[in-house]
């Protein structure tokens, strides 16, 4: 009985460990950089905000000294929940660290899968940021394993 | 504390913790970092179950740790080392003759061994030898 409880006592510390031990050892995947795209209203505000200080400038007829202050540019998001992805959208992410494609119709973010193709990584970043359809159709056409891989990754469709 | 312990005994405690730290660690690289071993699913494993590679990766993981739990504190030690045998023939298979395939051949042909020679009783195992 007490040899059968520092057996279960040695296997729980070895379940633990070797747990803690591959956790630990196993770098986090890089995470997905986070698609933002600047709203059209929040570049025309400070478009219009800055023309609006030159006028006042030139209006007075004296320069103002103004201070440059470094400012904080808040990014305001619109993640793509609804419609299609256009190319010109997929074209921003055309990195390593935020990686888009188009294959046939379906938008993917390849980001995490860039370091685990078994192809290479240079087969995937080919593709980001681009129409990825012709690398990735003479590669793995009808192949079930690569379409439910890619199929993990999809992010929208392609607008028309 | 008094712990009585034979040579054999402890050797067998320390195969069957070895093989342990194998699945354990297998199981939970497969369930943290599932991504870097989709590619080692193979194509018929994937049409078979029609499931994403990723999930098979994670059953596997979860298969693994579990069974590989059990293994190490000392449950169903003869069951599991058959059942990690079994599940590794077709792996062992897939991998070919390659160093992968040939360690993992070792490793069923140490499974199957444990599988024989575990018993609860140490002391039961006698090895006979006439001149």
């Amino acid at each position: 009985m007490q040899n059968k409880l520092i057996s279960i006592i040695i296997g729980a510390v070895l379940v633990v460990g070797t747990g803690t031990l591959v956790y630990s050892s196993i770098k986090p995947a890089a995470l997905p950089a986070e698609k933002i795209t600047p709203t059209k209203t929040v570049v025309e505000t400070v478009k219009n905000t800055i023309n609006k200080i030159t006028n006042d400038d030139e209006e007075d007829g004296v320069p103002t000294p103004t201070t440059v202050v470094p400012t904080t540019v808040v990014q305001t998001t619109t993640k793509t929940t609804t419609g299609g992805i256009t190319l010109a959208q997929i074209s921003q992410h055309n990195s390593r660290t935020s990686c888009w494609s188009a294959v046939n119709e379906g938008v993917y973010d390849l980001t995490s899968w860039i370091p685990n193709h078994p192809g290479g990584e240079q087969n995937i970043l080919s593709m980001c940021g681009v129409d990825g359809s012709t690398g990735y159709n003479g590669q793995h056409s009808g192949g079930t394993k690569p379409a439910f891989v890619l199929g993990g990754f999809k992010i929208g469709t392609l607008a028309k | 504390m008094n712990i009585n312990i034979s040579r054999q005994e402890l050797g067998v405690h320390l195969f069957r913790l070895g093989l342990a730290v194998v699945f354990l660690w297998f199981g939970f690289s497969q369930l943290i970092d599932s991504l870097k071993w989709v590619s080692m699913v193979p194509e018929w494993a994937v049409n078979l179950i029609n499931l994403p590679p990723a999930m098979i990766v994670m059953g596997n993981g979860v298969f693994e740790v579990i069974l590989g739990s059990l293994l190490a504190m000392g449950f169903f030690v003869r069951i599991i080392a058959f059942v990690f045998a079994l599940h590794l023939i077709p792996i062992t298979f897939d991998f070919g003759f390659t160093p992968n395939g040939i360690r993992d051949l070792g490793l069923i042909i140490a499974l199957v061994s444990l599988g024989l020679i575990y018993t609860k009783k140490p002391e039961e195992v006698k090895v006979t030898t006439q001149v």
